[in-house]
């Protein structure tokens, strides 16, 4: 028996050891197949519970595929319609795709077009990255492909307190998928708070005005997002961009990205439900959706009222907005044999909570008090969600 | 009207949430959102920004 007494080992190309060995007899690895835990929610472009296309334009930003936010800030001109695809990388079947359906040729000088990712402080708090050390990272991985090659760049945003920025480059060549791997170190200003609220995100930059652009690596409060070297992905119709494998791991290391955490369709969508729970609707809206869903069951409070109960699929960030479409005869109740339509349900602020909440439903109801029934959509568009997003 | 309207508990008839008109539709489709009144919320947060602006929503019913 012999032993192999070395303080490291390191691939003849590499630029860092593999594996170190200390006098203690412990050793330390850089393991590119172990399991770390991913920050991100729908890394892998899963889920999109709000639709399947979505418009977005100045003034009408909006959440996309589930926890992907399209923002275009400070009058961004221009307009983009985001989808889930099916082009992506080998290992993943999905991916979100933006595709630039009015160019901007001349970006404003303030103006800044991102795709933004909002993460709680606790989840940061509790990951392993210390963000008050410069010397600690957290590592963003994730897969990117664009018809426009280029530099483009992933910028961060502390939310409490007073907002820094930082950012880096990547650079993409035309209609070929890439890995990218940045790591943030840690800062001693930047405040993130152990809580439910946003405490950084993550956005992936298309084009920058001027004046929002600064020094790469470099935590600031100048609220600059890249260098002068972004591409302008919106500088042309024929432009598309597409993103899947996001993956947000304090591994330890700088430059250092395990591999991507797939998890099952179930476990994503429960994930995605603390932000945004699709709950039931018309054949129009969601996949999932059919003719005529339940809503809720529900008791007569009078002859013309009656609360129901909704019980959420898992606890939301916080107590949620009811998001309803509905309109003229558009729920459907039948109790005690008999049928009815009805216009209106609200749910009132104090009966909302993280777990459930109580439906107030009215207009042109006529049972009887202390009947029980139950309350169905009654239009392909009609849906009933809820959202507690960042 | 205001885009936003008070919502009142019909039972304690305190007034704890909003009511958001997002869009509204010619066949008399209407989405809204239900806000509670709850700091976390960011729905709330922005109403709550909307009337810092000096805007008023509409009484509840």
């Amino acid at each position: 028996m012999s032993t192999l007494k070395v303080d490291a080992i390191r691939h003849n190309s590499a630029t860092s050891d593999a594996i170190t060995t200390a006098s203690d007899g412990t050793c330390t690895a850089k393991v590119s197949n172990t399991r770390f835990s991913n920050i991100i929610v729908n890394g892998g472009m899963l889920i999109s519970q709000r639709g399947s296309s979505f418009a977005v334009a100045d003034g009408s930003e909006k959440y996309t595929l589930d926890r992907y936010y399209m923002d275009f800030g400070g009058g961004f001109a221009g307009g983009c319609t985001i989808t889930q695809d099916s082009d992506s990388p080998s290992g993943f079947a999905n991916s979100l795709k933006l595709d630039v359906t009015t160019a901007n040729t001349s970006i404003g000088a303030s103006h800044h077009n991102h795709l933004i990712y909002r993460i709680e402080g606790q989840d940061l708090l509790n990951s392993g990255w210390d963000h008050t050390s410069s010397s600690s990272y957290i590592t963003c991985s994730f897969w990117a492909k664009s018809v426009k090659a280029g530099t483009y760049y992933l910028a961060a945003r502390t939310a409490p307190g007073t907002d820094y920025t930082w950012f880096k480059g990547y650079t993409l060549a035309a209609n070929t998928w890439k890995k990218v791997t940045i790591s943030i170190p840690g800062n001693s200003n930047i405040t993130i708070n152990d809580d439910n609220a946003k405490g950084m995100d993550l956005r992936w930059v298309f084009g920058l005005g001027s004046s929002k652009v600064g020094t790469a690596e470099t935590w600031s409060t100048n609220l600059y997002y890249g260098a002068s070297d972004q591409a302008n992905l919106f500088d042309s119709t024929s432009n598309n961009f597409w993103l899947t494998g996001v993956q947000l791991v304090a591994s330890g290391y700088q430059d250092y990205a395990p591999d991507f955490e797939h998890r099952s369709y179930g476990e994503e969508l429960a994930r995605c439900q603390r932000y945004y729970y699709f709950h039931v609707g018309g054949p129009n809206t969601f996949s999932s959706a059919s003719t005529e869903p339940v809503i809720c069951l529900f008791h007569m409070w009078n002859t013309g009222s009656a609360f129901g109960y909704i019980d959420f699929p898992v606890s939301m960030r916080t107590s949620p907005s009811a998001d309803f479409n509905l309109g003229t005869d558009r729920v459907k109740c039948q109790s005690a044999g008999t049928e009815d339509f009805c216009n209106v349900i609200t749910i009132n602020g104090g009966q909302t909570h993280p777990n459930a909440t109580r439906p107030y439903i009215y207009g042109d109801l006529n049972y009887t008090a202390g009947n029980a029934g139950l309350a169905f959509l009654n239009n392909n568009d009609a849906y009933v969600a809820f959202t507690a997003e960042l | 009207m205001a885009i936003y309207k008070l919502v009142k508990d019909p039972l304690s008839g305190k007034t704890d949430g909003v009511m958001k008109t997002i869009s509204t539709t010619d066949d008399g489709g209407h989405r809204y959102l239900c806000i509670p009144f709850c700091p976390d919320n960011i729905d709330y947060q922005e109403y709550l920004s909307w009337v810092s602006d000096g805007n008023t929503a509409d009484p509840a019913d």
